[in-house]
């Protein structure tokens, strides 16, 4: 990271090296993840639950506030910081009619297991216990943590599958934590197991329930422009946070995103109407960021200002309002 | 009467009498007046009545006689007090003493009086004739509606004959047979019951009149705009017409049903809150609770005009779009005609639940209860559709225009343009000055309120309530479904199914009752409940029952429609489109093309119904009010954590290329 306060005089580098190196930057395609204070509580909470080795907790939110990016990073975090866990994330899809062997199936893909194809339910159900059971053992782990992603999709044959692999698991001296993401619909399907008695399925993966919102205030929009301003860097080390790399001039002159906090945060509120409440999904924002960083590269000068028409502008690019109008 | 102590100690104090004004009395009769009030008032405070003779004039054999006068109860219900004092006045009935005189028919000898003879001898005959006037029902016979004083009279010879009144005696010798008296019999005894009479004899309208003025102030007094509001609805008095393009290219214009209007009138102010224009000849539920939500909820916005020259008057509109803090204010009592009573259910259990307002079912056919709104149909009719070519008056005997539907058509009087011309009236309706509130608009007189904040506050929706919250019907219905069947769970609405993936795969539920959630107005999906109150979600209407937005009115239409198999709906039509098809290619019976009025009005209400309510599916969805707040991720992290995160992780981007 470069010294902020360090009396540079010129840019690190000119705006010609900057074009070469564009086409490989994490911004251009968004292929970054940010420490946002929402994915930083839920590791939070999240780290808890596998720290206290706790069955689980759903969280859910509607499209595009950032839940599998979230749960990708959290696998990464938990990966990093408990090397004794077996974590694995678990992206579903659905079943077009009820079966035994789905869940296995998506259990096994997630694990890249070669025999994911076998018709045989029991077969299946075998090969998901031993394959995670020798894993886990691989690392010396009493712990199993599965991440699933979109997990309204799954139907009650589906959660009554896991259920059994879970309590399989328990037997074998695994403990298994399932952290689960999900859209709102997952609160209707937990009324539906509930009028019909199936609690077990209840107890283990749908008792906590908790809203994963977007970015809620501004206050957590002004720490995302700061990770920008400060907290990144590309090239890798080179100590040029992404602002600096496409502001370079402007940067030394002491141009920062974030100071244009409470305007940005406006225009963006205002464009995500109704739905503001939940907070403003990650998506919009990050295509917000990018459209500036992006779109203006070419005008960097010391005296360079972001103005509320080129803000309105990138927030208009995201496209924000329609999705807005859309869920509403 | 008894001794002079027992009537003053039963009588109404002297200071309490009626009074009389002597201005006017001439000189010798306002001495004559006033000795004998003075009389009265010693006679009343028992000074001996020598020495009241003395002081007065009055003779003191008189004063016994002038007391009973003066106690007398007159006409008005209350004692003649001084009025008995006046001098000639008759207290009494004029009753005639002497036998009538025997004259040739046809000369004027002293008769008079002679009807009150003849009633007197025959107190039945009076009872009879006086209910014969009156119109009472309880004479065992069917009432004769406004009996003729000439009917009486004939009634009245004919009781005399079966009394045996012979060829000799009053009224048989004179010329007319005391015709003249009997009318006048007649005139005092329907004068003398005011009220009843004009009840049993005159129309409507002075029936409603008969309630006002009465010198009795109503109870209900409305002093703050949106204290009450008067809704009505009005039959249009024009014809209008849409126009109506033919297979062939051309247009034409097709005359629609009589459209009806609804307004929503504020009772202080006599603001028009809101209104709506029915494409239908009645008025149902929905209109009224649409016009409620509109004066409610919306927001009013000047339309496009098309017009020329055509202009909203400066500043005019209605108030939710031109007072600042009136949009969404709510008004505490309802006045509803009571012609719409039937619709009350709805408006109960939906509209007044919603909006917290009371309801005042004025009595049918009164229509002085609700006077703004009257006045305000009255101007719009006189203004508006009473000047159109094509008006068709108030009745076939007034105002209507010669070959008013040839007319509609031929001026090409369209609904649209009606629509605006309707707007505007209404907006400058809201800005003309109005005597009744001292020469303010009534615009001015809800800012006049508006801008005093210290007195007055408008009743907001409470934060977080929805804005459709109360307007949705709710009902049950029983999940359907069979395993053996493989039929998957579903519930049916009007004729279609509705499931959703959670319903579809919850089999348990098979046979129970869920409660649903209709909004009457877009039929593509319901809310589903279980009977514990827990949430469902939405149920999809099946087919493309899910995909054009269409109210439940026009999905019972198309059901009435299959049942008499006029059309055929297969899963792979659109019904609304098929009925739609199915409405213009219906021929009228004459030899014009195109549908008839009846159709046309229901294309032009599917067309409105589907295009107004477009905006509608921007707005937001009606957020359930939860029974406690979702949990947070937020909320989650000021409780204590038991692991203590490590310092200075993931607070840096991570790249991943």
């Amino acid at each position: 990271m470069p010294s902020r306060t360090g009396p540079a005089s010129k840019p690190l580098f000119s705006a010609d090296m900057r074009e070469k190196t564009l086409g490989s930057h994490p911004v251009r395609g968004g292929d970054y993840t940010l420490p946002t204070p929402m994915m930083q509580r839920t590791y939070a909470l999240v780290r808890e639950q596998v720290w206290a080795r706790r069955t689980g907790t759903v969280f859910y939110a509607s499209p595009r506030m950032g839940k599998t990016r979230c749960a990708i990073a959290i696998r990464d975090l938990l990966r990093q910081e408990f090397p004794n866990v077996y974590v694995t994330l678990l992206s579903t899809r659905p079943s077009p009619r009820p079966s035994t062997s789905h869940m296995l199936r998506l259990i096994l893909e997630a694990e890249s297991h070669v025999l994911s194809r076998r018709p045989d339910a029991d077969l299946l159900f075998g090969n998901a216990v031993a394959d995670i059971r020798v894993k886990a053992a691989r690392i010396g782990a009493k712990q199993y943590v599965l991440l699933i992603d979109e997990m309204h999709l799954l139907n009650d044959v589906d959660l009554q599958q896991l259920v059994c692999f879970h309590n399989q698991l328990e037997l074998q001296d695994l403990r298994m934590t399932a952290i689960s993401f999900a859209q709102p619909e997952i609160l209707h399907r937990r009324t539906s197991l509930l009028a019909n008695n199936a609690r077990q399925i209840i107890a283990r993966f749908l008792s906590d329930t908790l809203q994963f919102d977007g970015c809620a205030s501004e206050g957590d929009f002004g720490s995302l422009l700061r990770s920008y301003d400060l907290a990144s860097e590309y090239p890798e080390g080179s100590g040029i946070t992404y602002t600096q790399f496409f502001f370079p001039i402007a940067y030394l002159a002491g141009f920062r995103l974030e100071n244009y906090r409470a305007s940005m945060w406006e225009a963006l509120h205002r464009a995500a109407g109704s739905i503001a409440a939940q907070g403003v999904p990650m998506e919009h924002i990050c295509l917000t960021i990018e459209e500036l960083l992006l779109s203006l590269r070419r005008q960097d000068s010391p005296d360079f200002v972001l103005s509320n028409e080129e803000i309105d502008a990138a927030v208009a690019a995201s496209k924000l309002r329609s999705f807005s109008d859309v869920l509403s | 009467m008894g001794t002079r102590q027992e009537v003053i100690k039963d009588s109404l104090p002297i200071d309490l009498w009626p009074s009389v004004l002597d201005a006017e009395f001439d000189d010798e009769r306002r001495e004559q007046f006033r000795a004998q009030s003075e009389a009265m008032r010693l006679y009343f405070s028992f000074v001996p009545v020598g020495e009241i003779e003395q002081r007065t004039g009055v003779s003191q054999t008189s004063l016994p006689r002038l007391a009973k006068r003066c106690l007398k109860l007159a006409d008005d219900g209350r004692i003649h007090g001084f009025r008995a004092c006046i001098p000639y006045l008759r207290t009494g009935q004029y009753s005639r003493t002497t036998e009538l005189p025997h004259a040739p028919p046809g000369e004027r000898a002293g008769m008079a009086g002679a009807l009150g003879l003849v009633l007197k001898r025959f107190p039945d005959i009076e009872q009879l004739l006086g209910k014969y006037t009156k119109n009472e029902a309880k004479r065992l016979a069917v009432p004769e509606h406004k009996l003729r004083p000439c009917d009486l009279h004939r009634v009245f010879l004919r009781c005399l004959a079966d009394k045996g009144v012979g060829p000799t005696e009053w009224p048989f010798t004179t010329k007319y047979r005391g015709l003249r008296s009997i009318q006048q019999f007649m005139k005092e005894t329907l004068d003398r019951n005011f009220a009843r009479t004009t009840i049993a004899r005159e129309d409507s309208v002075a029936r409603a009149h008969l309630s006002v003025g009465t010198g009795i102030f109503s109870l209900l007094n409305f002093e703050e705009p949106y204290d009450a509001v008067e809704i009505d609805a009005y039959k249009m008095e024009a014809h209008v017409t849409v126009a109506f393009r033919t297979p062939e290219g051309l247009e034409t214009d097709l005359r629609l049903d009589r459209l009806n209007l609804i307004a929503v009138v504020d009772r202080f102010s006599s603001a028009v809150l809101a209104y709506t224009v029915v494409y239908r000849p009645e008025v149902n539920a929905d209109d009224i609770l649409k016009v409620i939500r509109d004066a409610a909820n919306g927001t009013w916005a000047p339309m496009d005009l098309t017009i020329p020259d055509l202009r909203y008057p400066k500043g005019g509109g209605l108030p939710s779009g031109v007072i600042e803090g009136a949009q969404g204010a709510f008004w505490s009592a309802t006045l509803f005609d009571g012609a719409l009573a039937h619709l009350s259910s709805a408006v109960h259990a939906r509209a007044r639940a919603a909006l917290g307002f009371a309801i005042n079912w004025g009595p049918v056919a009164h229509f002085e209860r609700r006077p703004n709104v009257e006045r305000t149909f009255n101007q719009i009719a006189r203004t508006l559709f009473k000047r159109l070519p094509s008006t068709t008056g108030a009745s076939p005997q007034s105002g209507r225009a010669d070959e008013a539907e040839r007319k509609a058509v031929e001026h090409r009087v369209r609904a649209a343009e009606v629509e605006q011309l309707l707007d505007v009236a209404f907006a400058q309706h809201n800005a003309t000055p109005s005597e009744g509130l001292s020469q303010l608009t009534p615009l001015e007189a809800i800012r006049y309120f508006v801008d005093r904040p210290e007195r007055f506050e408008f009743r907001k929706r409470p934060a977080g309530t929805p804005a459709e919250a109360g307007f949705k019907q709710y009902e049950s219905a029983v999940v359907r479904g069979d395993r053996k069947a493989g039929r998957r769970p579903y519930i049916q609405v009007d004729r279609v199914h509705y499931t959703n993936p959670v319903l579809a795969t919850s089999g348990h539920l098979i046979g129970t009752r869920l409660l649903l959630e209709v909004d009457e107005d877009d039929m593509r999906q319901v809310r589903a409940y279980l009977a514990n109150g827990a949430e469902l979600g939405f149920l999809k209407a099946h087919g493309k029952w899910g995909v054009t937005k269409h109210s439940r009115r026009t999905r019972k239409a198309i059901n009435s429609l299959i049942t008499k198999r006029l059309i055929t709906v297969t899963t792979f039509d659109d019904p609304m489109q098929v009925y739609m098809r199915h409405l213009a290619t219906q021929k009228g019976k004459r030899s014009s093309s195109g549908p008839r009025p009846k159709q046309a009005t229901e294309i032009v209400r599917l067309k409105k119904e589907v295009g107004v309510n477009a905006q509608s599916i921007q707005a937001p969805p009606p957020v359930p009010e939860p029974v406690s707040p979702p949990r947070r991720v937020i909320d989650e992290m000021r409780g204590r954590l038991l692991s203590e995160a490590p310092s200075e992780f993931f607070t840096k981007v991570k790249n991943r290329r």
